[in-house]
């Protein structure tokens, strides 16, 4: 009797260690969701911020992951629409149970996407994006961008604008939500900074022929000339403003969001001495875009783009965690916090406490022969401006004109 | 040559300048924001794209040879560069991501391209009305971006002045069909759409290739 116990007592312990073998045998694994535009016009974002996400993840690996996890990632598209994207989004939070989410490409996705991170408490990082309103109205605390927004572009152009280039500015936009919330933004910015706006005008969505408003803008005679436009309306309206001589007549200027990147070499002629603001240009001879430039390129076959900061979000949450660690979403959080990091793909970045938006030095480009050339470099600290959590960003704004005598 | 095109369309921009449409936040949109609902060939598409960039040519295989995309390269394949289907199945055998992505790149270009045609001589028949003109001339456009949109970031890579002049194109068109006034306006834009999609077949799918 009691030699049965013992077979039985042996076999239940095999069968026990049999079970348990596989689950110790295999390493544990955490998973991040990127999504974003991955098929499309927009596809040049999405990609890259797949590939920016896939380099970190190789590197974290190889360092045996974070807390001991390995770390995988789902990819999802979220057809640069703000339905697909939440839906998608609640895929990889609620079925792949994913601790960190990178995306997404358009603005009014990775918009619609905050209602679900704040809503399933996920980890939040936008990479692309750069409406103003994310790190005001939409903000939670989940939520962390490395893209500088319109506000922070518009403080750092208009500050350089002043310096180098006039000081009497017209504001030419877009008359819908892109265009107007780039042109406030640079208004505010340039009038606290000293500038004059000498006329600002918008063109309805999708003109076809901007000619008519030539005259106002050359009736004003400003020294130069903010575009605030976006997509086809960017190309055609330089195309057009080339062909009425007016791209040799004015400096011109605007925001990142202003092109496609690789739109940038197709239209180059009338591109030709463009000022635009941004943090990354593969053409940036700055030792760390360089430095990572070279790796993107050996691992990819290809230059990075702006999109490479999901990069830089993958290694802050992976440091984060490990700062913490938990996976726990509300003390990863909060580690994430005041964290800097020295070796992101354009040197040394902080997480501001208040609205989770990362100081990061920006760069000034020029168009030249196609390419975006360094111009000059704005400290991130000139350019972030105050923090405005749950505030509006634009309250008070007006379009008036206020003469200077 | 396709350089040339990318001017000429930079130009005819400007020239086209009478007709000022304005649009309803219902309708504001820009090229590259708005994405057509997926049919059973783009959503076959985007199976076949997605399992490619994951390594899992097998997969891609099956969703291929099983999936709808296959059975319309082959309905269309007289309006196609000849063997396009065999090279992309040797392309997925083999594990050729590049050549799959140009293979696929030129198919969609050739549907564009087709419907690009069909949209211009239907939009020009004088017997229908200018309403029934500018509603075909949406439909077509429509249908022309649902498949164009799929691979313009590969149009870009290889020729970004291509990927832009289809794009100005077709935000051309689509200003003109949506206003009844000015569907006489369509064929312009339509014809010029097919042209630089025919360009792009043609220098993308070199005779030494034999495909």
């Amino acid at each position: 009797m009691k030699r049965i116990t013992c077979a039985v007592v042996l076999a239940t312990v095999a069968v026990l260690v049999w079970v348990a073998t596989p689950a110790v045998s295999q390493p544990k694994v955490v998973r991040i969701g990127d999504l974003g535009s991955k098929v499309g016009v927009f596809e040049g974002y999405g990609k890259y911020q797949t590939m920016g996400i896939q380099m970190a993840v190789e590197e974290l690996n190889a360092k045996g992951g974070v807390l001991g996890h390995r770390i995988e990632v789902i990819s999802e598209d979220d057809e640069t629409k703000p339905a697909p994207a939440v839906r998608k989004a609640e895929k990889l939070i609620l079925q792949d149970d994913v601790k960190l989410l990178v995306g997404v490409v358009s603005s009014g996705a990775t918009m619609a996407v905050m209602d679900v991170t704040k809503k399933h408490k996920t980890i939040h990082w936008n990479s692309v994006s750069c409406a103003e309103f994310m790190r005001t109205t939409k903000f939670h605390k989940y939520y962390f961008s490395n893209q500088p927004d319109s506000r922070m572009q518009a403080n750092g152009l208009a500050k350089y604008i002043i310096d180098r280039m006039g000081k009497r500015v017209y504001i030419f936009y877009t008359d819908y939500a892109m265009g107007q919330s780039d042109g406030r933004q640079f208004k505010t910015a340039l009038e606290r900074l000293g500038g004059e706006v000498v006329g600002v005008a918008g063109a309805p969505l999708d003109t076809k022929d901007f000619s008519p408003w030539f005259g106002a803008i050359n009736t004003a005679n400003p020294e130069v000339l903010f575009l605030a436009f976006a997509g086809t309306d960017s190309l055609r309206l330089m195309t057009q403003l080339h062909s009425f001589g007016m791209t040799r007549k004015y400096r011109l200027a605007g925001i990142d969001c202003f092109l496609l990147q690789q739109d940038l070499a197709s239209i180059a002629e009338p591109m030709e001495g463009f000022v635009q603001l941004n943090h990354f240009s593969a053409y940036n001879p700055d030792k760390n875009m360089q430095a990572f430039n070279a790796r993107f390129k050996k691992r990819f076959g290809v230059d990075a783009n702006i999109a490479a900061g999901a990069y830089d979000a993958v290694h802050f949450w992976a440091a984060a965690v490990e700062k913490a660690q938990s996976f726990d979403p509300d003390r990863v959080a909060e580690a994430h916090e005041g964290m800097c990091r020295d070796d992101t793909h354009i040197g040394r970045q902080c997480i501001r406490k208040e609205d989770h938006q990362v100081v990061m030095d920006m760069h000034l480009y020029q168009v030249k022969g196609g390419k975006n050339l360094p111009i000059a470099r704005i400290a991130g600290t000139d350019s972030i401006g105050e923090p405005m959590v749950g505030r509006d960003p634009v309250e008070g704004f007006t379009w008036e004109i206020k003469k200077k005598n | 040559m396709i350089g040339r095109v990318g001017a000429r369309v930079a130009a005819g921009s400007v020239s086209a300048a009478i007709a000022l449409v304005t649009l309803g936040p219902a309708t504001a949109h820009h090229v590259g924001t708005y994405v057509p609902k997926d049919n059973e060939i783009t959503t076959n598409f985007k199976q076949i794209k997605f399992s490619v960039q994951a390594g899992k040519f097998d997969v891609a295989l099956r969703l291929f040879e099983t999936g709808p995309l296959q059975a319309d390269m082959r309905a269309r394949a007289t309006t196609l560069p000849a063997g396009l289907e065999a090279g992309l199945h040797a392309a997925l055998e083999r594990g050729d991501g590049a050549e799959v992505e140009r293979r696929l790149m030129i198919f969609f270009a050739a549907r564009a391209r087709d419907l690009a045609r069909e949209a211009a001589r239907q939009t020009a028949d004088p017997t229908r009305s200018r309403e029934a003109r500018a509603a075909i001339g949406a439909r077509f456009l429509e249908a022309i971006w649902r498949y164009y949109n799929l691979v313009d970031f590969a149009v870009a890579q290889r020729d970004d002045t291509t990927s832009v002049a289809i794009r100005l194109a077709f935000d051309e068109a689509t200003g003109y069909a949506r206003s009844a006034a000015a569907p006489d306006r369509l064929r312009e834009p339509l014809t010029r759409m097919a042209h630089v999609l025919s360009i792009l077949i043609e220098s993308s799918t070199p005779a030494r290739r034999g495909s």
